[in-house]
């Protein structure tokens, strides 16, 4: 790990994820499809967004938070 | 899992083909990953040697070089070496830059050893610093189906790769076996006959082509 690293700083890649899920509650799968993003790395960022409050989990959908629109 | 000590070094066995991958988390130039973000993907986790190296750069550009193919089998590659994050990073720009192969897949900084140990990677009595040349391949159960080791002296050969994820899914999709140098389109081994009985229907079955009740072959 970096000795100084902002883990709220947005890869081009968690931008592109965030968008896709700016107006409406997405799976996994439904974000995958949006996003031609690989599975793993869908839900290998929807994990880090989700630990630094950027996305929000209702059951099996996702959503960005509102707070972190101002953000993509 | 079992352990020993070989020169001071711990070794743990190497996960058998039918068990369950071990699962990690782990940092990787795309962020950190869990094994478990693949289910639903085959995997190919491979190891090498180190950064910066002649024959692990020729590997790199060969693994990229399948990476298209692989993907059209629902397949992602793994990379893993005990090297730096920054390490990692700065030679695959480098690869890119010298040769003109993006490397697109992820490649895991195993500085601590845990996965390369977790995997038996690590070969004490030819190195206890730098992991050899394995490739696990998982399935998308996350189940281990094959493992082949390399050392550090002979580069792996990436379409003997591919062609064993090929095999593997067609063992799995149409319940058969795939006889040497199998190729997709040739013909596959039909399981051989329980029974006194399917030994005799199978030497009558037109689709089959026999040289004797264990040894039939037939078109997918």
């Amino acid at each position: 790990m970096a000795c100084v690293t902002d883990p709220k700083d947005l890869t081009p890649t968690a931008k592109k994820l965030l968008k896709a899920i700016k107006d409406k509650a997405l799976t996994v799968d439904e974000i995958v499809r949006k996003t031609t993003l690989p599975l793993f790395i869908v839900r290998s960022n929807l994990r880090h967004l989700i630990e630094v409050g950027f996305v929000n989990q209702n059951d099996e959908k996702y959503l960005i938070h509102p707070q972190a629109v101002s953000l993509i | 899992m079992t352990e020993e000590h070989v020169n001071n070094t711990e070794v743990r066995s190497l996960p058998r083909i039918g068990d369950a991958a071990p699962q990690f988390e782990a940092v990787t130039t795309h962020g950190n990953l869990k094994l478990e973000d693949y289910k639903g993907s085959w995997v190919v986790l491979f190891s090498h040697p180190a950064d910066f190296t002649p024959v692990c750069t020729t590997e790199f550009i060969g693994f990229q070089n399948i990476s298209a193919d692989l993907k059209e089998l629902n397949t992602e590659l793994l990379g893993l070496s005990v090297d730096s994050i920054s390490s990692h990073i700065a030679w695959v720009r480098n690869i890119e830059e010298n040769f003109g192969t993006k490397i697109e897949f992820p490649v895991i900084a195993d500085l601590s050893m845990d996965v390369s140990k977790k995997y038996g990677m690590i070969m004490p009595n030819e190195s206890s610093t730098e992991a050899s040349r394995a490739v696990f391949v998982i399935d998308e159960k996350q189940v281990v189906r094959s493992i082949i080791y390399y050392p550090l002296s002979t580069g792996r050969n990436m379409d003997e790769i591919l062609r064993l994820v090929k095999a593997l899914q067609t063992a799995d999709e149409h319940q058969v076996a795939t006889p040497a140098d199998w190729q997709p389109g040739e013909k596959v081994i039909v399981p051989p006959a329980a029974t006194q009985e399917g030994a005799e229907e199978r030497m009558n079955n037109k689709d089959y082509e026999c040289v004797d009740f264990y040894f039939c072959k037939r078109d997918l």
